[in-house]
């Protein structure tokens, strides 16, 4: 009885951690590819390392691979950081990342802008993207 | 008996195989390794709104670099030439900061236009050496950036290169860090240039910061310059 509880809230964790890591991806049509954008982890709090990723697929959910001089810039209340490098994630096709630490809370835009693959009708192109920081000093442990 | 000594041996060439292993894995790495520019101010292939007279481009700029690793030195080399090819850096200026992490170079532009940066930079690191080239555009604004003014011109005129090809302008203009206007602007080509014109709002002293975000060929670029009026 114990074991089948704990295998129910094992169960009950894992889909509530998939269900929020879902609603903190959006996604956006970009012509005929679609870009999930995300960060890992989330939620977002000020002063921790974060990875921010772009994962492109295809009208047919496959990896756009061979996405060319991809770079970033962030934005918060008009003032732009960057642009940063975004480098093809290692062992994930398709799937774009570059590591950022936000130092203020507040609403954060990201800019992505880059080249089609070698031979691909797409060219240049830029998608945007909204992240909400939170302050770190909310976590608190204990009373 | 035997197995007792052989255990030893094989665990001796276990272990040196894995050492072995290990230098081979890290070889490539190292040996891949250069000091490559990851980040630049201005953005690379990014905008600085400069002021100008008599259609000379009067303002400078540091251009700072971030490096992959540290660089040296006695053998690190940035050179910045503009359109016409004239040399603009400016001489004795280059600089490392963060032991050689960061490079920075004084650049003094005569004219818009795109402005190529060719390096060469020895690795602090691992001694390899690295060369490339990095572009900016330089552009024309009344007022520009660090412009000192005795009163707020009736409109922003900003011109930049052909060769940008940008289509439209959108600025936030903040007076002493409050926003005062919002407001955008359409290019016209006006000869090897592009011309846009944003109205500004009465003249009054203070520290002003422009927060543009301009709409290119080849795609949005973003940037924040202030200048001053009324010697504040």
């Amino acid at each position: 009885m114990r074991k089948s509880l704990h295998v129910m809230l094992a169960v009950a964790l894992v889909v509530g951690a998939l269900s929020g890591l879902a609603l903190a991806h959006e996604t956006k049509e970009l012509g005929e590819w679609r870009v999930i954008f995300g960060m890992t982890p989330e939620p977002v709090f000020t002063d921790q390392f974060y990875k921010t990723t772009w994962r492109f697929v295809d009208g047919e959910g496959n990896p756009v691979v061979g996405l060319r001089n991809l770079s970033v810039t962030v934005l918060k209340d008009g003032v732009p950081y960057g642009p940063f490098t975004v480098s093809a994630a290692h062992g994930s096709p398709g799937l774009y990342e570059t590591p950022h630490v936000f130092a203020t809370a507040g609403e954060y835009r990201f800019v992505l802008t880059g080249v089609g693959p070698e031979g691909s009708a797409t060219g240049n192109f830029s998608i945007e993207f909204y992240k909400e920081v939170h302050d770190v000093s909310v976590i608190t442990v204990g009373g | 008996m035997m197995p007792t000594f052989v255990a030893p041996s094989l665990r001796r060439m276990i272990g040196a195989a894995l050492l072995l292993a290990a230098a081979l894995m890290l070889f490539p790495t190292v040996a891949g390794a250069h000091a490559d520019p990851i980040r630049m101010d201005p953005g690379i292939g990014g905008v600085v709104f400069l002021p100008a007279e008599n259609g000379a481009i009067t303002g400078s700029i540091t251009v700072r670099t971030w490096l992959s690793e540290r660089a040296e030195r006695n053998f690190t080399f940035f050179e910045v030439h503009d359109p016409a090819g004239e040399r603009v850096d400016v001489a004795g200026s280059l600089t490392l900061e963060s032991q050689g992490a960061i490079v920075t170079v004084g650049v003094a532009p005569k004219r818009i236009g795109e402005h190529r940066i060719s390096y060469r930079i020895l690795s602090a690191v691992d001694g390899h050496t690295n060369q490339g080239n990095l572009t900016f555009f330089v552009a024309e604004a009344t007022p520009g950036m660090g412009s000192a003014l005795a009163a707020l011109p009736g409109e922003l005129v900003v011109r930049t290169p052909a060769a940008l090809g940008a289509q439209s302008i959108s600025i936030t203009l903040l007076k002493d860090g409050s926003s005062v206007l919002s407001g955008q602007g359409a290019f016209s080509r006006n000869g090897d240039a592009d011309v846009a014109r944003i109205e500004l709002p009465q003249s009054a002293p203070g520290t002003y910061e422009v927060r543009w975000e301009l709409s290119t060929n080849s795609g949005p670029k973003f940037g924040v310059y202030s200048f001053t009026v009324g010697g504040s």
